[in-house]
């Protein structure tokens, strides 16, 4: 009764059309942030020839940094601005409390371009059953709209 | 507002920063890549391939494309200019060319300040040859044609065929040597020993360059300034060349040289312009080129002196 209650109170997204968006945004990036660094971060395929080059080194850092900050941009501001993303936008779902603060923006995101920081702050799903590690401490959910 | 006007709202900001994120991803790439070309440094490869002229013009429409001087200068002076340039390689694939054309670019590679090494690839025979002499050290492979020290000054006549046909030539000079070299008269004796000293001078001068460059014994060169030419094994045994290998070899053998490992490998290539494709195929760029040929005599175009 507790969580049936709760589920009513926050309506909580289903977590398949979570995943789905959150496909939808990653293949978005890619394509818009990850193509265009393409050859240069190609070189990291290959450690030693970093490990042998300054420049590389520090070609792939600038492009490393450069991808992070624009993939926490695309989430802060389109979240901030929105309350959605693209993948939200087409699953009908939404960032809540609708007046979510940038800093809480900023917390519920800042795994989101770190694939194994995001796995564990995912896991944390099944234990809670709707909301991400940073979701939690950040104070905001996701939505039916 | 409504929902309506939201959820556009929403879509608007949402395609608005998705579209801004690709440009500036784009720009920040683009950046990363040229400035990692401005601070890399690089060995750049200097192609010279085709017959050697001072410029593109000299070259007829069915002729092979030429190795310009001025191309070829110009590539030097930005190698040269810039910084991140460690060494360069003449990468030559080339019969050799005008005396003048050969002899520019040569002085061009002796007087650079970088370590340079030439590559012969299929052909670096005569004035291509000449121009690989300049440089620090000369690789070449072991089947490539090369040496070639010797000049030519032949040309076709056709006082005969004119005879055949009634045609004339009416000789109106005011210096006795002014038409030297005509096609259409035949050489007198005199006419061919002044040409054959010209000649003489220019392979003496051509033995001189490649003594001092190689720093081979004169006469030694001159043994083998016939004109026959050599293969790459052979030129080695005589003292042409320095190393048997390919261009991989040549750009382990310049890193060495520069004693350095990590350096990007960069070719100048020839830009031609789509203007330059399309009037080279034009039928007015051939049409203009027989008639030029035909109708006007220009003995200091028509006697090419070649090395």
């Amino acid at each position: 009764m507790k969580e049936v209650y709760k589920l009513l109170k926050f309506n909580y997204a289903p977590l398949w059309k979570r995943i789905f968006a959150y496909i939808i945004d990653i293949s978005l990036l890619n394509l818009i942030i990850i193509v265009p660094f393409k050859s240069i971060i190609n070189v990291y395929k290959d450690p030693k020839t970093i490990l042998l080059s300054k420049t590389n080194a520090l070609d792939i850092s600038i492009a490393l940094l450069a991808i992070i900050g624009l993939i926490l941009i695309y989430f802060i501001y389109t979240e901030y601005k929105t309350k959605q993303t693209l993948g939200k936008l087409l699953f009908g779902i939404k960032v809540m409390p609708d007046n979510a603060t940038l800093k809480q923006i900023f917390i519920r995101n800042i795994t989101k371009p770190f694939g194994i920081l995001l796995i564990f702050d995912t896991l944390y799903i099944l234990k809670t059953g709707n909301q991400r590690y940073t979701e939690i401490i950040s104070k905001t959910w996701i939505s039916n709209k | 507002m409504d929902k309506q006007q939201i959820k556009q709202g929403n879509w608007k900001t949402i395609f608005g920063t998705i579209l801004t994120i690709w440009i500036v991803a784009t720009i920040i790439a683009g950046s990363i890549t040229e400035l990692k070309q401005a601070v890399s440094e690089k060995i750049v490869i200097i192609p010279i391939t085709g017959p050697l002229s001072i410029s593109e013009n000299d070259a007829g429409i069915l002729e092979p494309r030429t190795a310009t001087t001025e191309n070829i200068l110009d590539n030097i002076k930005k190698a040269r200019s810039d910084s991140s340039v460690k060494a360069i390689i003449f990468e030559i694939n080339s019969p050799g060319g005008t005396v003048v054309a050969s002899k520019e670019i040569a002085d061009a590679v002796k007087n650079l300040k970088k370590p340079n090494i030439a590559l012969i690839r299929e052909v670096g025979a005569s004035g291509a040859y000449w121009v690989a002499s300049a440089s620090d050290k000369i690789v070449a492979s072991p089947m490539s044609i090369t040496g070639s020290i010797g000049v030519i000054g032949s040309y076709l006549e056709f006082s005969k065929l004119f005879e055949k046909y009634g045609i004339t030539y009416q000789r109106l000079t005011s210096g006795e040597l002014k038409d030297v070299g005509s096609p259409y008269k035949e050489l007198t004796e005199k006419e061919k020993d002044y040409l054959q000293k010209k000649l003489d001078i220019i392979h003496e001068n051509f033995i001189d360059e490649v003594s001092e460059n190689r720093n081979m014994d004169k006469e030694k060169v001159k043994q083998i300034a016939d004109g026959s030419f050599y293969l790459g094994v052979e030129a080695k045994d005589l003292g042409l060349v320095d190393y048997l290998g390919d261009r991989e070899f040549a750009v382990n053998l310049t890193k060495q040289m520069i004693n350095k490992t990590d350096v990007e490998v960069i070719t100048y290539k020839r830009k031609v312009t789509l203007f330059e494709q399309l009037t080279k195929l034009s039928s007015y760029y051939i049409g203009k080129g027989i008639g030029e040929t035909l109708l006007s005599f220009n003995l200091e175009k028509e006697i090419k002196l070649n090395a």
